[in-house]
């Protein structure tokens, strides 16, 4: 998604390896996404269900 | 590291779907030679390093930049980068795509997925997500939070 906007910064981050961050953002289970410090699921989601939560985080 | 058969699959892959250049820009800092107490050891930053390299080798398109944090500290604050290794991929995105820690395992399927799909600037999306991104009209920052296996 980051690809096709210049407002995206996508970034992946191992876990294990930043233990702080993982803390900070309470991952117990992967794949983990947080939007903007506001929205945050478990799992991978559609398409759709992406860009809708991605929408509702800059609401 | 990476084994000599992965090695040729990935370069006729990059071959075939690598037509445009992409940089990778290496954020890190070498193993040090004692151990000081107290200082955070960056463990997998030379690993990362030696991955990136081998990857790297396997097209002529793929450019690795490595920055040493140790040497020059400055370069983590220009890039607005707080942790190491960072990986930050270059090429068509419009916006940032960048990777944190070791992009092995699971991982390394990504890597290599990313490093075609930033180069082309083509994301596999609906028309419809497209436009809808582009539509943004504040900055979105999206956290995939992984582990390698």
């Amino acid at each position: 998604m980051a690809i096709e906007s210049h407002r995206i910064t996508a970034d992946v981050v191992e876990a294990s390896e930043f233990p702080t961050l993982s803390d900070r953002y309470q991952v117990q289970a992967v794949p983990k996404i947080v939007i903007n410090e506001r929205r945050e699921f478990l799992g991978n989601r559609p398409e759709a269900a992406f860009l809708a939560e991605i929408l509702a985080a800059v609401e | 590291m990476i084994p000599e058969r992965d090695q040729e699959f990935i370069r006729d892959h990059f071959a075939e779907h690598l037509t445009e250049p992409v940089t990778i820009d290496l954020y890190t800092r070498p193993r040090p030679r004692l151990h000081v107490p107290g200082r955070e050891e960056c463990v997998y930053c030379e690993e990362t390093k030696i991955l990136l390299e081998e990857v790297s080798a396997l097209s002529e398109k793929v450019t690795l930049v490595v920055h040493d944090v140790l040497d020059r500290p400055e370069a983590l604050a220009d890039a607005e980068i707080a942790d190491i290794p960072a990986i930050v991929f270059s090429g068509r995105n419009q916006g940032k795509v960048r990777f944190f820690g070791i992009p092995a395992g699971n991982e390394f399927r990504n890597l290599i997925d990313n490093i075609v799909d930033v180069a082309s600037g083509e994301s596999h999306l609906s028309e419809e997500t497209r436009v809808a991104l582009g539509g943004l009209t504040q900055d979105v920052h999206l956290r995939v939070f992984v582990t390698p296996t």
